[in-house]
């Protein structure tokens, strides 16, 4: 995926209600481009983490389109959705470690989605040859916890854990990355810890990453780019300078724009949508 | 400062308990209890009135005959092979089932019923039945018993299985799932090792239950230990009957002994 300049992910009119008639998300739109870091804010129940799973396929959306690269991944499933899926990684709150096995065979979970043929038997059998396990030595000293290898994840903190689900992640080599609350389970120097880490993978590699944040200070710390959602729709769009008191204020009240304004100073809100739905 | 609280708490509603619901559900109770004890001839002097053949039975404890013993010994190797076939058997055949029959494993809900009927089936039947089964269609012998131990403990570990596997988190099973992993490796690598150790103890655990059945099922011509019993007892061969009880509670002990050092330390 080489084209830096054009659109790498474009989301239309993506809506989601759920089967029990909870409309999570009422219609996103929002163009993306690579190398992009994006922090995606909102109260609970904004809809950040529905739109975060559209996508990576996890969730489809009720209507709307996902184009990444020009191809619609809602209209994926089976073979191709996990085709599509090996290019994502994603990183979770809760960690989603497998506890039971060691630090080192979680790793290697990210290399078992290229294997074929022989390959895929042997890793059946949890078999890995010499030159994968270095790859994942080396990405765990990225990470800096190579010292844990051989432990089992359910034996490392909250911080370690998360370092690992990178660590799982680079061996992926996405070209995007998704994270769901990735520090809301860590303490404060964790919290840095994993952040730092995440800049310096887009600098490196120049993955896009978007995260799900509740943590405004690092959000504006770490992003290039802050998304606001609100009651299912796209309420913020700028950079972290454009995200000042009032605008927070906003995203997380429970008052439409007209409301809000008419009893604080100005603002700014790159988004359309808001102020023409009038929310 | 006067003291002129007066507040009203908002205490909510407690639910009154239905004293009549209770009382009836011990009028059901006792009625049962005293219905079933009748249909029983529940009589507790009767142990009174067989104490003199139990301390003639019991005598022949007190000198048990060792005369037999190479018969009985290779006896219990057999219903040790009983045992050992008849739970690896059930061991191996129960984890397809179980997948098929955990909801959230199974690819649809026909099959998961079916499933799920077909091992409640094998564990409704006990073993001495599918053995007395067993015996009529392949003949006497230890084949027999290890068969009706297999499928009788296919049910029970099929169910016990599927319940852990519908009980996992689902969330370590997203963590291999959301890369696109192909779905064999979401069970190895998200299903198995959580519920595996578990799944090892039940079958060590069920090992030993089943040592205890594959003695009995001689009884109805299974093979094993259980026919030298039988043919000892009713003939009132009572020393030799002594040691082969011997027999078996030593052989259930080591058993059981030695699973659960296997339990403690490695799995």
């Amino acid at each position: 995926m080489e084209n830096t300049n054009d659109v790498f992910i474009k989301t239309q009119e993506v809506k989601k209600t759920y089967s029990n008639t909870v409309q999570a998300l009422k219609g996103v739109n929002v163009e993306i481009k690579e190398g992009e870091i994006i922090s995606l804010i909102g109260s609970s129940g904004a809809g950040k983490t529905t739109f975060l799973r559209c996508l990576n396929g996890l969730i489809k959306p009720t209507e709307g389109i996902i184009e990444v690269n020009g191809r619609d991944i809602t209209k994926l499933d089976g073979k191709a959705l996990r085709k599509y899926q090996k290019k994502v990684g994603i990183i979770f709150q809760q960690f989603n470690l497998v506890k039971r096995l060691s630090v080192i065979k979680n790793v290697l979970i990210g290399s078992l989605i290229n294997k074929e043929g022989k390959e895929f038997f042997k890793a059946l059998l949890g078999v890995f040859d010499e030159g994968e396990k270095e790859k994942a030595f080396y990405y765990l000293d990225k990470v800096g916890i190579l010292d844990q290898v051989w432990k089992r994840v359910d034996q490392l903190s909250g911080g370690q854990k998360q370092r690992v689900g990178i660590a799982k992640t680079l061996l992926q080599s996405p070209d995007l990355i998704l994270a769901d609350e990735p520090i809301a389970s860590l303490d404060p120097y964790s919290s840095i810890s994993v952040m730092e880490n995440l800049q310096q993978i887009n600098k490196e590699f120049g993955t896009t990453i978007i995260m799900n944040m509740h943590y405004l200070d690092y959000a504006k710390k770490y992003s290039t780019r802050i998304l606001g959602l609100k009651h299912g729709k796209l309420v913020f769009d700028g950079t972290p300078e454009d995200l000042n008191e009032n605008a927070e204020d906003y995203i997380y009240s429970g008052a439409n724009i007209e409301e809000y304004k008419a009893g604080n100073e100005e603002f700014n809100i790159f988004s359309e949508n808001a102020v023409e739905q009038g929310i | 400062m006067e003291n002129t609280r007066e507040y009203t708490l908002d205490i909510p509603e407690k639910k009154e308990k239905n004293v009549f619901l209770q009382l009836l559900m011990l009028f059901v109770f006792v009625t049962a209890m005293v219905i079933s004890a009748v249909i029983i001839e529940f009589n507790p002097f009767k142990i009174i009135g067989g104490i003199k053949n139990s301390i003639l039975f019991i005598s022949g404890f007190l000198n048990p005959s060792f005369s037999r013993i190479g018969v009985y010994l290779q006896a219990c190797l057999v219903t040790l092979s009983i045992a050992v076939w008849g739970t690896f058997l059930a061991a191996v055949t129960a984890v397809p089932l179980a997948f098929l029959g955990a909801s959230n494993m199974t690819p649809n809900i026909v099959i998961y019923n079916i499933v799920r009927r077909i091992l409640d089936l094998f564990r409704a039947v006990d073993i001495l039945v599918f053995a007395l089964i067993f015996v009529v269609s392949v003949g006497l012998g230890p084949f027999a018993g290890m068969m009706a131990l297999a499928i009788h403990t296919t049910g029970i570990l099929g169910k016990l299985l599927s319940e852990t596997i519908e009980s996992i988190d689902e969330g370590q099973v997203e963590g291999v799932e959301a890369l696109g992993n192909h779905p064999l490796f979401v069970t190895t690598y998200g299903v198995l090792p959580q519920v595996m150790p578990n799944y090892l103890s039940y079958v060590l655990l069920r090992f030993e239950s089943n040592v205890r059945s594959a003695t009995v099922v001689g009884l109805v011509g299974g093979g094993g230990i259980g026919f030298y019993l039988w043919e000892n007892m009713r003939s009132f061969q009572d020393s030799q009957s002594a040691t082969i009880i011997l027999l078996i509670i030593l052989m259930v002990v080591s058993i059981d002994n030695i699973s659960k050092i296997i339990r403690q330390n490695f799995i």
